[in-house]
């Protein structure tokens, strides 16, 4: 007895209390991967002004660096503007939120901003 | 080096230097400069409004209506928490109660604005043009501005917004403070704020906007024929907006 009977308590203890976190947990979906958004593009058939790769890491720069510079010093034709994106990627929810979603990031842009 | 080569490199130097500077303040590198302003507001512009208040008639709303569906200016049917760009006051003079004014008010976008100066975020700028501003990104809502404006012409957004009247304006988030633009988006195509047209379309025509630096400008010869007052000019704020007949 002892040493042995004593982890063999713990581990059971542990495995108690755990039990019901573990179940909701599963029966929630958090052990499941969620599937990647399966992205299209748009019908158009445009160019997209910068490699897709870079506005995949970058756009979110380009957009707060041209929103200051429209802001406060009214750029009135900067090169970088959404409006250009949306000559071509016209919903939201297939542009902006399939991703954001996935990630888990939620821009405050359209509580203000059109977006269709 | 020979003799030649010597006057090329002086006449060379010497070109360089009126190349650079023709005249005081005008340069030849301004032709490179004005690329890099092409298509943002301009220091040349200054804009400004005169209201006629004899024209204004105390019932009519034209231009308030005109300013909500322009700007998004939320209506929610309480006081406490609509938003007000523009709004019509009625001023009463002390020693006669019988000639009462109705004016539309609005923010001024005075020269020296004490909204700008009090904002702790720098969240209040003034444009370029002289109009002023809100960075609403930047802003923390803490009403600072709304205690320094001796024109009442800011207000606070309580509420969200559920839709927008017009897609090209941006709403307000919720804990902001909003006031008129002179409808910079407008401006910036070369139209006249919401409120003015709305004003002529009623044929009231109370109200005249323009640039105040161009001399032949209808709101330049209009403050030079009737001298229309700016409200609490005593501040030294140098209001825009000047009234006619109060």
């Amino acid at each position: 007895m002892g040493g042995k009977g004593a982890i063999a308590i713990v581990v059971a203890l542990i495995g108690l209390i755990a039990a019901p976190l573990l179940y909701t947990a599963a029966g929630n979906g958090l052990f499941n991967k969620p599937p990647k958004p399966e992205l299209t593009l748009p019908a158009g058939g445009g160019k997209c002004i910068e490699p897709t790769e870079f506005m995949r890491k970058n756009h979110m720069t380009l957009l707060v660096h041209v929103r200051d510079d429209i802001v406060r010093n009214g750029a009135h034709k900067p090169k970088y503007h959404i409006e250009h994106c949306k000559t071509c990627h016209t919903k939201r929810a297939e542009f902006c939120d399939k991703c954001h979603n996935y990630v888990g990031v939620k821009p405050e842009c359209f509580d203000c901003h059109y977006l269709p | 080096m020979s003799e030649l080569d010597r006057r090329i490199f002086l006449k060379l130097g010497a070109a360089a230097v009126i190349g650079t500077t023709l005249a005081p303040g005008i340069t030849l590198f301004q032709a490179f400069a004005q690329d890099e302003t092409e298509g943002r507001t301009s220091s040349k512009d200054r804009w400004g409004m005169v209201i006629d208040t004899n024209k204004c008639t105390a019932d009519c709303t034209e231009c308030t209506a005109a300013c909500r569906t322009e700007n998004n200016v939320p209506l929610f049917g309480d006081p406490r928490y609509d938003g007000h760009w523009i709004r019509k006051v009625t001023v009463t003079p002390k020693t006669d109660g019988a000639h009462s004014r109705s004016l539309p008010l609005l923010c001024n976008h005075c020269e020296h604005p004490p909204c700008q100066h009090v904002c702790p975020v720098a969240a209040t700028f003034t444009r370029e043009d002289g109009i002023v501003m809100i960075d609403k990104h930047r802003c923390i809502g803490c009403r600072y501005c709304m205690i320094a404006c001796p024109y009442k012409a800011r207000t606070f957004v309580f509420k969200n917004t559920e839709k927008w009247s017009n897609p090209d304006v941006p709403k307000r988030g919720k804990g902001v403070v909003e006031k008129c633009t002179f409808c910079a988006h407008r401006i910036d195509k070369g139209q006249i704020p919401s409120c003015v047209e709305a004003c002529n379309k009623s044929g009231e025509k109370a109200m005249v906007f323009g640039n105040l630096n161009d001399p032949n400008s209808e709101i330049v010869q209009y403050i030079r024929e009737h001298a229309p007052k700016g409200l609490r000019e005593d501040l030294g704020l140098e209001p825009k907006v000047f009234y006619k007949g109060i």
